[in-house]
C-alpha cells in the first residue's frame, strides 16, 4: 500500500473511532437506553401531528370555496384524529408498565385506522382526480395512516415479545418459558 | 443448545456490532434504489403519456379564433376549460379548401363546479356523422348505443354508481368512457350536437353568460381538420386562411414537438440523476469496505489462525456487503412505490406533461432490474476488498507495526 493510501484509512478511521466515543459517551448518560418509550413517543407525536396539522398545511386539501367539500369535513376529522394520536405518544412516554403500553399501542394502531378510513371510505374527499384533496392530501393521509398502523403494530408486538425476556441488571437476559 | 457459528450469522454479527456504520452504507442503497426505481417509473409514464398523445391527435390542424390558441392548447394538455366561439359559416367556407381529407365542429361549453367533479369541466359538442377524434377511442360502451341526450366521458370523470353526470342540474345518462390519454381529453366530457343544444339551454338559465350571438345551432368552437394525403402541411394552412377571416390555425405537431422537447430535457436529467448516484454510491460502498477491511486485518488473521480459509474470509465480507444491499435495496424500492403510485396525479399536475403509468408487467420488470444493481452494487464494491484480504499473509499481518 502507497503512504498517501494508508494515510488516507488512518485519518478515515481515527475519524469514525471518534464518532463512536462520542456516541457511547452520551448513551452512557442514558439518552439512548430509553428507548422504546422515547422512540415510540416520537414517532406517534410526528406522525399524529403530520395527520392534524397536513390537511391545512404541507399537504393542503381544497381551499373553501362556496360550496361545503367533503375534503374539508375529512381535514377536520383528521385534526382530531391526528391530535389524539400525538397524545398516545405522550401517554407511551409517560406509562412505564410495558402491559400497558402494548394497550396504547394499540390504540394508536385502531386511531391510524380510523385515520385511513376517514378519506377513503367514512367521509372521503372531492370527486374529481385532479383536485388538490385527492391528488395530495389523500395519498399523504393514506400513507401516514398505514405507517402509523404499522408502527403501532410493531411496537406492540416488540412490547410483547420483550416482556418474554426479562433484561437482569448485569445486561445478561433471561428467557421465561 | 448451543447453535453452530455459520459465516452468514458471523456477517450478521458483524453488521450488527457496528450499527451506525451499517445503517448508513443501507441508506446510502436506499437512496440509490429509490432514485432508480422512481426516476425509471417516472421516464416510461412520461414516454407513454407522449407516445398517447401522439396516437390520440388525430387532427393535423385545428382552426380556432384568432387568439384563442393558447386556450386551445389548454383544453387539449391541462383540461383547463375554456369557451370561445366563431361563426358557423366559418366551416362552409373552409370545407372547399384545397388539401382537407375530412374535418369536423366542435361546440365548447364550460359546467359550473358540479357535483360529480366539483370543479369545472370542459364539454366538448361534436357531430357523430363527420367526428373522427372522439368515437374512435371509446374505452367501454356503458348505455348501448350513444343516443342524444346521453354523454361520453373522459377516463378521468367520476360516474359514480349510476353511470350518470350531474351538469346545470340535470343528470345526465352516461354512455361511454374513453380511453386514458394523460392529456387534458381525460377531464373532458362530450355530448352529440342535439346534446349539446339542451346543456347551452341549461346553462343560460343557470345564468351563465355567452357571448350575444353565441348558441349550437349558428356558433362554433373549433374546426378539426386531417390534411390529405399528399399534401403539405403548410400549403393547407395557407389555403385554409384564404377562405375565412378571424381565424387562427393549431398544429398538432407543435403541440407534440414542444412536449417532445420538454419531455427530452427532464428525461435526461432524470438519467444523469440515475447515473450520479449509481457511481456515487458505488465509490462510498467501495471506499468504506476498503477502509474497515484495512481495519480489520488482524481480525481476519486471527480467523485464518482458527482455521478460516481464504475463501471464507472474502465470502464473510462478500456477505456482509450483499445482506447491506438486499436490506437497502428492498427498503429504498418499497419507499418508491409508496412516493410514486400513490401521488402520481399529484406528480402528473406539477409536471403538466402527458403521464400514463407503466403497465403492471412494466413495473415488475423495473422493479426486477433496480433490485439486482441494488444487490449487486455492495459485492462489486466489496470485492475488491474482499480478494485483497484472502491474499494477505496472516503472520505478516499480524505481527505488523511491531
Amino acid at each position: 500500500m502507497d503512504k498517501q493510501h494508508y494515510y488516507m484509512h488512518y485519518y478515515i478511521s481515527t475519524l469514525a473511532d471518534q464518532l463512536r466515543h462520542i456516541f457511547l459517551k452520551i448513551n452512557k448518560r442514558g439518552v439512548f437506553r430509553m428507548g422504546n418509550r422515547i422512540l415510540s413517543c416520537v414517532v406517534f407525536i410526528v406522525l399524529g401531528a403530520l395527520l392534524a396539522i397536513g390537511p391545512y398545511t404541507i399537504f393542503p386539501v381544497c381551499q373553501d370555496g362556496m360550496m361545503v367539500m367533503r375534503c374539508q369535513n375529512t381535514a377536520k376529522a383528521e385534526l382530531a384524529v391526528g391530535t389524539l394520536t400525538a397524545v398516545i405518544g405522550v401517554l407511551v412516554a409517560l406509562f412505564k408498565d410495558r402491559k400497558l403500553r402494548i394497550g396504547i399501542s394499540i390504540a394508536g394502531g385502531a386511531l391510524g385506522l380510523l385515520a385511513l378510513l376517514l378519506p377513503n371510505v367514512l367521509i372521503g374527499v372531492c370527486g374529481s382526480k385532479h383536485m388538490t384533496c385527492r391528488a395530495l392530501a389523500l395519498p399523504a393521509i393514506s400513507v401516514v395512516s398505514i405507517l402509523i398502523i404499522v408502527f403501532a403494530g410493531l411496537n406492540a408486538l416488540y412490547l410483547w415479545k420483550a416482556g418474554n425476556s426479562e433484561v437482569m441488571s448485569n445486561g445478561t437476559s433471561v428467557k421465561h418459558e | 443448545m448451543a447453535q453452530a457459528l455459520s459465516m452468514s450469522k458471523f456477517s450478521y454479527m458483524n453488521l450488527k456490532r457496528k450499527p451506525f456504520r451499517t445503517v448508513a452504507l443501507v441508506l446510502a442503497v436506499v437512496a440509490l434504489s429509490f432514485v432508480l426505481f422512481s426516476g425509471m417509473v417516472l421516464s416510461v409514464s412520461l414516454k407513454n403519456g407522449l407516445n398517447n398523445v401522439k396516437a390520440r391527435f388525430g387532427a393535423d390542424l385545428i382552426v380556432v379564433p384568432t387568439g384563442y390558441e393558447g386556450a386551445q392548447e389548454s383544453i387539449l394538455l391541462t383540461g383547463e376549460p375554456s369557451c370561445f366561439y366563431f361563426k358557423k359559416s366559418v366551416l362552409d367556407r373552409i370545407k372547399d379548401a384545397e388539401g382537407i381529407s375530412k374535418l369536423t365542429a366542435q361546440f365548447y361549453l364550460t359546467t359550473l363546479g358540479e357535483e360529480c367533479c366539483d370543479l369545472p369541466v370542459q364539454i366538448i359538442g361534436f357531430d357523430p356523422a363527420t367526428d373522427f377524434s372522439i368515437q374512435p377511442w371509446i374505452r367501454e360502451t356503458i348505455g348501448g348505443k350513444i343516443e342524444d341526450g346521453a354523454l361520453i366521458v373522459g377516463s378521468d370523470i367520476h360516474i359514480g354508481d349510476h353511470y350518470s353526470v350531474k351538469f346545470y342540474g340535470k343528470e345526465y345518462p352516461v354512455a361511454a368512457k374513453l380511453d386514458e390519454t394523460g392529456t387534458g381529453l381525460d377531464q373532458s366530457v362530450f355530448a352529440t350536437t342535439e346534446t349539446i343544444k339542451d346543456l347551452f339551454t341549461r346553462a343560460k338559465e343557470k345564468g351563465m353568460n355567452f357571448l350575444s350571438d353565441a348558441n349550437p345551432d349558428a356558433s362554433i368552437s373549433s374546426i378539426l381538420i386531417k390534411v390529405e394525403d399528399g399534401y403539405a402541411i403548410e400549403q393547407v394552412i395557407s389555403n385554409i386562411l384564404k377562405t375565412a377571416e378571424g381565424i387562427q390555425i393549431v398544429r398538432t405537431q407543435n403541440i407534440i414537438a414542444g412536449i417532445t422537447k420538454s419531455l427530452g430535457s427532464f428525461d435526461m436529467f432524470l438519467h444523469m440523476f440515475s447515473a450520479a448516484f449509481l457511481v456515487l454510491t458505488l465509490v462510498i460502498l467501495t471506499l468504506v469496505f476498503s477502509v474497515t477491511a484495512n481495519e480489520r486485518k488482524k481480525e481476519f488473521a486471527t480467523l485464518r489462525i482458527l482455521g478460516a480459509t481464504r475463501k471464507k474470509l472474502a465470502g464473510i465480507l462478500l456477505r456482509e456487503s450483499l445482506y447491506i444491499s438486499v436490506t437497502g435495496g428492498i427498503i429504498g424500492i418499497a419507499l418508491s412505490v409508496l412516493f410514486i403510485f400513490p401521488f402520481n396525479v399529484f406528480i402528473e399536475n406539477t409536471l403538466k406533461l402527458p403521464y400514463i403509468q407503466p403497465s403492471v408487467p412494466l413495473i415488475v420488470v423495473i422493479l426486477a432490474g433496480t433490485l439486482i444493481i441494488s444487490i449487486a452494487i455492495g459485492p462489486i464494491a466489496s470485492a475488491k476488498s474482499a480478494a485483497k484480504i484472502s491474499r494477505a499473509e496472516t503472520y505478516i499481518t499480524l505481527r505488523e507495526g511491531e
